[in-house]
């Protein structure tokens, strides 16, 4: 019944769940799936994202043949034999365009749950043992938060074979450490909780107590971690590959963008070359940063604000 | 203001005398579009200079009262019928300017969490200035003046005005507050849970300074609390609270001697007196002539054990010593209670004993096996098998991602060889044996109450099959009526397995009804302990004796001596500092079988 005086004292807030009837609060993982859904920024999101992935997919089926091949003269303006033309070789756009998403959105969301992963255990290990291992992770992830990014990117492909897995592990490299300071600083203060220390009692191995005991308390922020992270894997692809550090002949938005500055197409302005990749990576970022904001809110009631005051429970 | 003895007697009281009214007020919060009731047709009324009491349990709806009182409802509380009349002001009516002069002139109030209801980032001195400035014409100078003589009223030295909350102790906040509500000089001062956040002594201190400002200034106090003893200690008429009405009311005496609901009892059985009445100094029948000899059954065994907690910067290190030389031992079958004072280190020793901390030096034996020679790094599966621990908030030692059966499955998993299917059998073994339903096994701890949890987190210490469990106040976050029920279950606890247990607890009162020896711990030193009954009812330390007379007694004879309280303190403080200078190897010192003391030249 301390409804009322929200926040005045931990003990009379925390002691409200008190006896007989139990306390119907929401359980957040089933719901949170639920949640998303009536949200209407998370739904266009996922709209779009859908779309992107289902067009990715069926990509032999809406345009079957290699997108590579000439099938018209070169640079046509949008038309109904092709919907948004073709390039200076004779390629059709929205071939290129079709096939291009599956190699954006495959490395992006590679890059995004292997970054997310990596920061994930370095994170985890870094506030579960404290200490030196913390002070030396730390420095380790600051050192690459410091590294300015693309000339890393740039020497890192330079160096290693061209191809996506090259690019995945360059990603990976210079995507990690963002993802891993997050993930600290949340876990360190799960590490100050009573149940860290309980499960330590009982005595649970430190790679449980990590997995089992904190893990699943970060959910929200894990997943806002792995959206940012295949953001930044998309975008940054396309920007390797527009610098042509990529594999040219590969077929991907940063390779479509390539060959139109290649090509000159600003100067002769056929701007169809180049407008529905860089729209495509702007709508696929677009999409996830909304589901971003709406599963921060869903988790996170505070930000939720306008009137909307539920009583806040643990 | 007229000055009236602080003891108004109660009988041939006019109208013009009542300061507060309350007349059939009831109160419901919509929640979720229902409506809740949270006060149900409750009456009373306080007379000037009086002391009115409402003791309950969290929930029972005594706080909603005090901020009807102060209109101080939440958007979603509202006062459905009765009225509250504050002399002749009625408080429904009131609303904007009136409503603003009508608070802190007519009736203030302090809060529980005195660290809240100060503002960080200004000097006490400025918040009463700020209090003055805002209700009265007048000008910074003159209510600086008038804020040093406030404060030096309820006992802080006026030279500190210029201090910042986080510079003053506990005890000077919670004065600070009570300054700021009394700039005003209001009729009534509401003291919502006043000292629950303070430690005994600091308590009875605050409790009689507050007396003596009434008895000098005049004004009635709406006292709330769910301790009852000190309730009865400090108020004339109480009234008692359950689900939002009013049980019982009556004299406070006559109450507490003579309670006549069963809620009211249970409340009283709550907190049990420290000292008994004569005093029991007999001890336990098998201690005496087995303690003269070294017992055999050890389990556990704290040689000298140190803490030290290095602090501030690496350009001025300081160390903190929270474990000073620790010297004792825990039998098989034993209740030993570490008592103290917040910070005095008795959790430290717990988390210590429980491998979450490492010591500075030392030795602790345990089962027979020199730990930290032994299992340096960390403890082995064999030492949480032997020792485990129940945390003080129950509200934050269960994940909150987890089932109860998460709890009391996962240890059977690590410390026993059965199959899943025995193992949800013996979960289900587990709650019964903490009186719990077995059926909540598959909630999620949120959908438990408080006492509930604190069971839960009892059967996963009991899912290895400890020979040692240390309760970490297990209770001190729980509601008044569920607290003996878990003290219950641990003495069961012992009685039924053999269990040892060490009982960390600032309340001498538990300690007594739970712990057949208490040892009494102050600034990392163990100062005295011995037989729970010896320890209470014959303290030999200063500072043993101070705690034992500062508890709340509703049966007090010896009023309270400002002066003495201050010889005691020095005596105290000399000690202390004896001890950082002297050096010297400070041992227990037997004054009967089974009662030590050290620091025995101070004595």
């Amino acid at each position: 019944m301390s409804v009322q005086n929200s926040g005045s004292s931990m003990l009379t807030t925390t002691a409200t769940s008190q006896p007989g009837a139990p306390v119907n609060a929401p359980r957040h993982r089933n719901r949170l799936a639920l949640r998303l859904l009536r949200d209407r920024r998370a739904l266009t999101g996922l709209v779009i994202l859908v779309i992107f992935v289902v067009v990715a997919l069926a990509a032999p089926l809406i345009s079957p043949g290699n997108p590579r091949s000439s099938v018209a003269a070169g640079s046509e303006s949008p038309s109904f034999a092709h919907l948004l033309g073709t390039t200076s070789k004779g390629e059709d756009v929205l071939a290129l365009l079709i096939w291009g998403s599956r190699s954006s959105l495959g490395i992006g969301f590679t890059v995004g749950a292997l970054a997310t992963l990596v920061g994930l255990l370095i994170g985890l290990t870094s506030a579960y043992f404290g200490r030196a291992i913390d002070d030396f992770l730390s420095v380790v992830t600051n050192i690459f938060l410091l590294i300015p990014g693309l000339p890393l990117l740039i020497i890192l492909a330079a160096f290693l074979p061209p191809g996506p897995g090259t690019i995945v592990v360059v990603l990976v490299i210079t995507g990690w450490a963002g993802s891993a300071r997050v993930v600290r600083a949340q876990a360190l203060s799960l590490r100050g909780k009573d149940y860290i220390d309980a499960a330590v009692v009982t005595g649970e191995r430190p790679l449980t107590i990590m997995l089992r005991e904190m893990l699943p308390n970060m959910a929200s922020i894990v997943m806002s971690t792995f959206l940012a992270c295949v953001i930044f894997g998309i975008g940054a692809q396309a920007g390797l590959e527009f610098l042509g550090l990529g594999d040219v002949s590969a077929v991907s938005w940063g390779t479509n963008l390539f060959w139109a500055t290649n090509e000159g197409s600003l100067i002769r302005g056929t701007w169809w070359t180049f407008v529905p990749s860089g729209a495509a990576i702007a709508l696929i970022a677009f999409s996830l940063a909304l589901i971003n904001y709406a599963v921060d809110e869903v988790t996170n009631p505070r930000l939720a604000g306008r009137a909307k005051r539920k009583d806040r429970r643990r | 203001m007229t000055t009236l003895p602080a003891t108004a007697p109660a009988t041939g009281s006019t109208n013009a005398d009542v300061v507060l009214d309350v007349r059939n007020l009831t109160i419901a919060y919509d929640v979720d579009g229902r409506s809740v009731t949270a006060v149900d047709d409750v009456s009373f009324t306080i007379r000037r200079g009086e002391t009115f009491g409402l003791a309950g349990e969290s929930g029972s709806g005594k706080s909603t009262i005090a901020n009807a009182i102060l209109k101080l409802l939440g958007g979603n509380g509202r006062v459905v019928s009765g009225s509250i009349r504050c002399g002749d002001v009625e408080i429904g009516d009131l609303d904007g300017e009136e409503l603003r002069s009508f608070r802190w002139n007519r009736v203030s109030m302090v809060f529980q969490s005195a660290m809240n209801s100060l503002n960080p980032v200004m000097t006490i001195g400025d918040q009463i200035v700020d209090v003055f400035t805002t209700h009265r014409r007048m000008k910074r100078a003159e209510a600086a003046g008038r804020a040093r003589k406030l404060l030096e009223l309820v006992g802080i030295d006026p030279k500190r005005t210029a201090d910042y909350p986080h510079q003053l102790s506990g005890g000077m906040r919670q004065r600070a507050v009570i300054a700021i509500a009394l700039a005003l000089e209001p009729d009534l001062l509401i003291m919502d849970e006043p000292t629950t956040a303070l430690d005994v002594v600091v308590q009875q201190e605050i409790i009689n300074e507050i007396k003596e400002l009434q008895a000098r200034l005049g004004f009635a106090i709406l006292f709330i609390t769910h301790d009852l003893s000190l309730m009865v200690e400090i108020s004339q008429r109480l009234g008692v609270m359950r689900h939002g009405a009013l049980l019982e009311m009556g004299t406070s005496a006559e109450v507490f001697a003579n309670p006549k609901h069963d809620y009211t009892r249970q409340l009283i059985e709550a907190f049990p007196p420290v000292r008994r009445d004569p005093p029991t100094v007999a001890p336990a029948p098998t201690s005496d002539e087995e303690a003269a000899a070294p017992r055999a059954d050890v389990v556990v065994s704290f040689q000298d054990v140190t803490k030290d907690f290095a602090a501030g910067s690496v350009f001025s290190r300081r160390i903190n010593r929270a474990v000073d030389k620790a010297t004792f031992e825990l039998h098989a079958g034993e209740i030993v209670a570490l008592v103290g004072e917040s910070g005095s280190g008795k959790s430290t020793i717990a988390r210590i004993l429980a491998r979450l901390e490492q010591p500075t030096s030392g030795r602790i034996v345990v089962g027979g096996i020199d730990v930290l020679r032994d299992e340096r790094r960390r403890a082995s599966r064999r030492y949480r098998k032997y020792v485990q621990m129940v945390f003080q908030d129950p509200f934050g030692s269960l994940n909150p991602t987890k089932r109860v059966r998460h709890f009391l499955e996962r240890p059977l998993a690590i410390h026993s060889d059965l199959d899943a299917s025995r193992r949800r059998e013996r979960a289900v073994d587990l709650m019964q044996s903490v009186e719990l339903d077995p059926a909540l096994l598959d909630r999620h701890p949120h959908e438990l109450s408080g006492g509930q949890r604190q069971r839960v987190a009892v059967a996963r210490a009991l899912a290895a099959d400890p020979r040692v469990i240390l309760a970490d106040e297990p209770t001190s976050m729980l509601d008044v009526s569920v607290r003996m029920g878990v003290l219950q279950l641990l003495r069961r606890l012992r009685d039924e397995r053999g269990i040892s247990i060490l009982y960390i607890t600032h309340d001498l009162a538990s300690a007594r009804f739970v712990a057949d020896t208490t040892i009494v711990m102050h600034r990392g030193v163990l100062i005295e302990g011995g037989a729970s009954s010896e320890v209470m009812d014959a303290p030999q330390h200063p500072y043993t004796r101070l705690l034992v007379s500062a508890a709340p007694d509703p049966l007090r004879r010896t009023p309270f001596d400002r002066e003495e309280r201050a010889r005691a303190r020095q005596k105290i403080q000399a000690i202390v500092d004896g001890r950082a200078t002297a050096g010297e190897e400070s041992r227990h010192v037997f004054v009967s079988p089974t009662h030590w003391i050290r620091d025995v030249s101070a004595h």
